[in-house]
């Protein structure tokens, strides 16, 4: 199973579990970044099933026919600013404007990355927010990390004053203790769809589709939100929700 | 009759060893230059090849890479070369020992080097709140690329240097010195230019180390355009959204490298010429 790094603790005890619950069942997980596992999978890697961060890299699979059926939204995750306890006191969302202040983002071609810009650019449209709030946030920024879990870690270390990252990274061991969470207002924010889906060289269908059913039971479910993860939405709203990303990426 | 007859070139020698060498060669040659020669190939079908390599993006990136490696090179050398010196001429315990630790950072994976770093240099780290007081702050910086080069890159120079110092004779310098040559002229002219050749070859190494620098860089330094952007972050950044423009940047790094290895080897050559 290829799966987004930032599924790595959710699916090992979901894989546990689901191991549990089928005798003689080994599910063997490869995390790493959702575009570079499509990469690897483009290029002749193969899987059962694969778990991806944004519908973009789904996307390319299904146009290059490597899967099978249609891939299915099972969890979703939002954005949120962590902050350096020593950064100020009571930190808000327009600190990070202030000229000097060192904030982390993802790369823009990782799935995080380009929802943070697209988060930034909500909040400058908002009227709440300075007109050029995210060109002033942006021109903050000291490093584009390759990884979002790596902002988290930079911020916790206390190397950065802010950064914008799942919550699922906000809330993960090692981080949450060190550092300040800011939620972004609710409609302003962006909220990444998960999709998964059985691949075209999968050798046990059947064992995948068994393991996509117990992601979307409510046991599975659970242990998604345990990470830090939301309830998945019903599906008719979301295919259309996930796919908004893909156009906003042009 | 084999055997009573010369044979010409480099089987001449009748050493049994000779086709297991030329046989291990010859795998060898095929494993390096396969993927290199993959690497090219796919490059050059890139329809996008010339836009990839004059992008805005590769170029800054180029020359924060030469610019980085060439400052890391000229600290390495002037801090090295008589790091290196001591160790070859002295028998102290002390130097025994810091010698064997020279080459500690090679077994360090680069991305714990750069946890390291930050643990060390950081703001928070162990004398960042001193450097802090100073107005300095090092994570994100371009100099931080450098202090990542450099700790990865020294111990190829130093254990190059201390080797070709080691080769020269301590005789010769005590002759040169009897016939009332300086010690200072006598390294200049004596021991600098006969142990070159492996000067010249842990230099040309420890630049190679030092442009292909990725882990520690990307933890420490961070990974910003034109500032701490080097050319493997451009490369690892490229390779998540466009794979072709990332093997085009590739070439770039390996032509450009061969380039400077080439002139170095050249230059090495012609040291030895010119003595012998």
């Amino acid at each position: 199973m290829f799966a987004a790094s930032s599924l790595t603790d959710a699916f090992r005890d979901a894989a546990a579990a689901f191991e549990a619950e089928n005798p003689g069942v080994r599910i063997i997980l490869n995390f790493d970044g959702s575009q570079r596992l499509r990469t690897q999978l483009e290029h002749g890697a193969s899987a059962d099933l694969f778990a991806s961060a944004d519908w973009q890299q789904m996307d390319i699979l299904v146009g290059a026919g490597l899967v099978n059926w249609e891939p299915v939204n099972f969890t979703a995750n939002r954005l949120v600013v962590v902050v350096f306890p020593g950064f100020k006191q009571d930190p808000t969302l327009a600190d990070l404007t202030e000229p000097g202040s060192k904030v982390l983002i993802a790369q823009e071609t990782v799935p995080a990355g380009f929802y943070s810009r697209m988060m930034l650019a909500n909040l400058q449209a908002d009227s709440g927010y300075a007109p050029d709030y995210a060109d002033q946030v942006l021109a903050n920024v000291v490093s584009e990390e390759a990884n979002v879990r790596n902002v988290a870690q930079k911020v916790a270390l206390g190397e950065a004053d802010a950064g914008i990252v799942y919550q699922t990274d906000a809330g993960a061991p090692g981080i949450f203790q060190d550092v300040l969470v800011l939620p972004i207002p609710e409609p302003l924010n962006v909220i990444a769809a998960y999709p998964i889906v059985n691949l075209r060289d999968s050798t046990q269908q059947d064992l995948a589709q068994g393991f996509i059913e117990y992601l979307m039971s409510d046991e599975g479910q659970q242990v998604l939100r345990d990470h830090g993860f939301e309830k998945n939405q019903p599906t008719a709203a979301w295919p259309a929700a996930g796919r908004l990303f893909r156009v906003g990426n042009g | 009759m084999a055997n009573f007859q010369p044979m010409r070139g480099f089987l001449r020698t009748q050493n049994p060893w000779m086709p297991a060498g030329i046989a291990a060669t010859v795998v060898y040659v095929v494993f390096v230059g396969l993927p290199v020669l993959a690497l090219l190939i796919r490059a050059a079908q890139q329809e996008s090849f010339a836009d990839s390599l004059t992008s805005n993006i590769a170029l800054q990136a180029l020359r924060l890479s030469l610019i980085t490696s060439l400052v890391s090179m000229v600290v390495v050398v002037v801090l090295g070369t008589p790091f290196a010196l001591l160790l070859a001429r002295s028998d102290s315990r002390i130097l025994k020992a810091v010698d064997s630790l020279v080459e500690l950072p090679l077994v360090l994976p680069p991305v714990v080097v750069g946890v390291a770093m930050l643990m060390a240099f950081g703001r928070q780290g162990l004398i960042g709140p001193a450097l802090t007081n100073l107005g300095i702050t090092l994570p994100f910086t371009t100099v931080a690329v450098v202090f990542a080069q450099m700790f990865v890159a020294t111990p190829f120079y130093v254990r190059a240097a201390k080797l070709g110092f080691q080769s020269v004779a301590r005789d010769y310098e005590d002759v040169s010195q009897t016939l009332g040559v300086s010690p200072w002229r006598t390294f200049w002219k004596l021991t600098l230019p006969l142990a070159s050749p492996s000067i010249i070859g842990g230099l040309a190494l420890a630049w190679a180390r030092a442009i292909s620098e990725f882990g520690a860089t990307i933890m420490f330094a961070g990974n910003l355009t034109g500032r701490t952007q080097t050319m493997p972050l451009a490369i690892l950044s490229a390779m998540e959204s466009d794979l072709g423009s990332a093997l085009s940047l590739s070439v770039l790094l390996l032509i450009g490298s061969l380039a400077v290895l080439l002139v170095l080897g050249m230059f090495t050559r012609r040291q030895w010429q010119g003595r012998l």
